[in-house]
């Protein structure tokens, strides 16, 4: 019998994803002997162990390491990326519990299965091993559907929870079969190996197996003509559920998919070939939707098809610039939905209707909320002073600097559609509500969080500099610091 | 090699022909005298009543999930401690202690469902609810679903 062997492991590379595991435990266990009136002590605990599991994160921003037996990979894109969910991750801690108390959702389940998923989504964005993405995925999406059916009495949420489990699961079957047939053609599972491919037989076998781990990638970050679902969930889901998976989701998957196509995209070129009709796709289909959706969170639903198909323009340009881009894009992203998706959650306390109506005269109501509300809709639409101009700005950029002027077009043209119905939105705040209503007082953490993702914003939109320094080091690292697979059976074959 | 899997191949055909031997023999030469008795759903030897779809308490759901989560750990847990034993100690230590992080996970899952009364088979209010209608005498008269079963027979 072959002895076991102890593998070398950098344990400062798996301390953050172990820090939100055992914060996850600790909230788990707190739920259980808590009263269900008390959920101050769980937040706190969360937010301690985001905050140290940052402070580990942010220590291991310029490594360079491969551990575990390379199934885990601590570089700066992971780094950032994991930086952005634990932001997140924090805000959505930050402003939930208002929620969930004025809908009478009370299930203290939800912080730890929110913390959980945090660390599925922080597996998927450090390890170029398809197996651990894969763990990573489901840790991350079974949370999800859990979380959007978390209001059980509404026929709503079900159905949310319900169409997203089932086109879940199926997703993940597409990308477990692609991974399959990629274990096939090469005979191993870390993406690295996929430039390394020379082997002329094993070019069917690839193709198959890109065009499935594309599909399942494309529905987690909901490209046209896999978005279907988007719209429903999004509505569907109670508002701080929402608001956590369009932003954690949504890094994680594109995460995968910048790793993915740093290693596909010069192996095949039929995989940029189907990125370039997704991002055009989402980005026509996403936004012409957004513009005659009646309800705010269909509407922003729509937005983030859209968002999706932006990113995907900077994979197809497959650049230093693009890569990136889309890492700035990413981290601005996350604050203007989660913020977003937080002041609809304000709607709970008028009876949770986030129609277009409804939202109305917010201003009337909370002075705070409205001007969050529409500083983060500027920043939606990509209007100068905010991060969302800077991110449209690298990738436009980084599709000219790829000659791909016909996406560098579209993506400017439907930016102007886009804008078109973020500011509709943005105006309205401010006109004569329909009906007349009491002042709201924004609790505490709510406008803290609101402060957080507006500063973030600004800040990240006057100097920009410092993230984007960062993500080019690490763009540059993926693209060209790529360290080479050590050397299995697979090519030992060959 | 294809050529490697040749016995494989045959092993296939050979089990395929036994099977389709010994059924098609049986339906070949066999006396078919069916009866009710025959054609009705074997269920220990008891006189099926009634459909098997039924609505079941969600307890049965729940003790499922506990069985597979800790059928799991100990079939993790087993080959565990037979190979522990053949390790050098500095590789012992880091594999006891990669196992117990394990059972740590599963240790913390068991203490929410038992928390949560997923343990109690007999929760006061849903048993009131839950309580099955009473049972038919014995001796009545046995309705439908057995009598439909025998038209089908040959």
């Amino acid at each position: 019998m072959e002895a076991f062997v102890k593998p070398e492991i950098e344990w400062s590379a798996l301390a953050p994803m172990g820090v939100v595991v055992a914060t996850a435990l600790l909230t788990l266990i707190l739920e259980l002997f808590l009263p269900p009136t008390r959920r101050t002590p769980m937040i706190a605990v969360g937010l301690l162990g985001l905050a140290i599991a940052a402070y580990f994160q942010t220590a291991l921003w310029q490594s360079f390491v491969l551990t575990f037996g390379e199934m885990l990979i601590a570089d700066s894109l992971g780094a950032v990326l994991s930086l952005a969910v634990l932001g997140a991750t924090a805000l959505t801690l930050l402003f939930s519990e208002d929620y969930l108390q004025a809908r009478g959702l009370r299930y203290g389940e939800f912080y730890p299965l929110v913390l959980f998923a945090s660390a599925g989504a922080l597996a998927m964005l450090t390890t170029t091993n398809l197996m651990v993405m894969f763990i990573g995925l489901e840790m991350l999406s079974l949370a999800l559907y859990v979380l959007s059916g978390l209001s059980r009495t509404e026929a709503r949420s079900e159905e949310s929870a319900l169409k997203y489990f089932l086109l879940g699961a199926f997703a993940s079957a597409f990308l477990l079969y692609g991974m399959a047939l990629m274990y096939g053609a090469l005979g191993t599972v870390d993406i690295r190996d996929v430039a390394f491919s020379t082997d002329e037989a094993s070019v069917a076998l690839l193709t198959a197996s890109a065009i499935l781990i594309l599909i399942g990638l494309a529905f987690k970050a909901s490209l046209v003509p896999f978005h279907l679902w988007t719209p429903d969930v999004y509505q569907g889901a109670p508002t701080v559920a929402t608001a956590y998976m369009s932003a954690v989701a949504k890094v994680a998957a594109f995460g995968v998919l910048i790793r993915l196509t740093v290693s596909v995209a010069p192996a095949l070129e039929l995989w940029g070939a189907l990125l370039w009709q997704l991002s055009i796709l989402s980005m026509v289909v996403g936004n012409a939707a957004a513009l005659v959706q009646r309800d705010a969170k269909r509407m922003l639903a729509y937005s983030s098809v859209a968002h999706a198909g932006y990113l995907t323009v900077g994979l197809v340009s497959a650049n230093t610039t693009g890569v990136a881009g889309m890492i700035y894009y990413l981290v601005a992203y996350s604050l203007m939905t989660v913020g977003a998706f937080a002041v609809l959650s304000l709607m709970a306390r008028a009876g949770d209707a986030t129609t277009v109506d409804a939202l109305q005269g917010l201003y009337r109501r909370s002075p705070l909320a409205a001007h969050a509300m529409a500083i983060l809709l500027l920043s939606l639409a990509g209007i100068p002073p905010t991060a969302g101009f800077w991110g449209k700005w690298y990738l436009f950029f980084a599709a000219v600097e790829a000659n791909q002027w016909l996406l560098a077009g579209v993506l400017a043209l439907t930016s102007v559609i886009g804008a078109a119905y973020y500011l509709r939105l943005a105006f309205s705040l401010y006109a004569e509500p329909r009906e007349a209503t009491p002042a709201w007082r924004v609790p505490a953490p709510v406008a803290t969080a609101l402060l957080a993702c507006v500063l973030g914003l600004i800040g990240l939109g006057v100097l920009p500099a410092r993230l984007t320094d960062a993500a080019r080091h690490a763009a540059r690292q993926v693209i060209v610091e790529q360290p080479a697979p050590t050397p299995t059976d697979a090519h030992a074959r060959k | 090699m294809p050529s490697d899997y040749l016995p494989l191949l045959i092993l296939f055909v050979i089990a395929a022909v036994i099977a389709a031997v010994m059924v098609g023999g049986s339906w070949l030469l066999g006396p078919k005298r069916p009866s009710l008795a025959k054609g009705s759903p074997y269920e220990c030897g008891i006189t099926p009543v009634g459909s098997a779809r039924e609505r079941f308490p969600i307890h049965f759901y729940l003790t499922a999930m506990l069985f597979i989560i800790f059928d799991v750990e100990i079939a993790f847990l087993y080959p565990f401690f037979v190979a522990v034993r053949e390790m050098p100690p500095d590789t012992r230590l880091f594999a006891v202690g990669v196992v117990g992080v394990f059972t740590l996970l599963l240790l913390v899952s068991f203490l929410y469902e038992w928390k949560k009364g997923a343990l109690d088979w007999e929760d006061p209010v849903e048993h009131r609810r839950l309580k099955p209608e009473p049972a038919p005498a014995l001796n009545a008269p046995q309705p439908e679903p057995v009598a439909a079963l025998s038209g089908e027979n040959r």
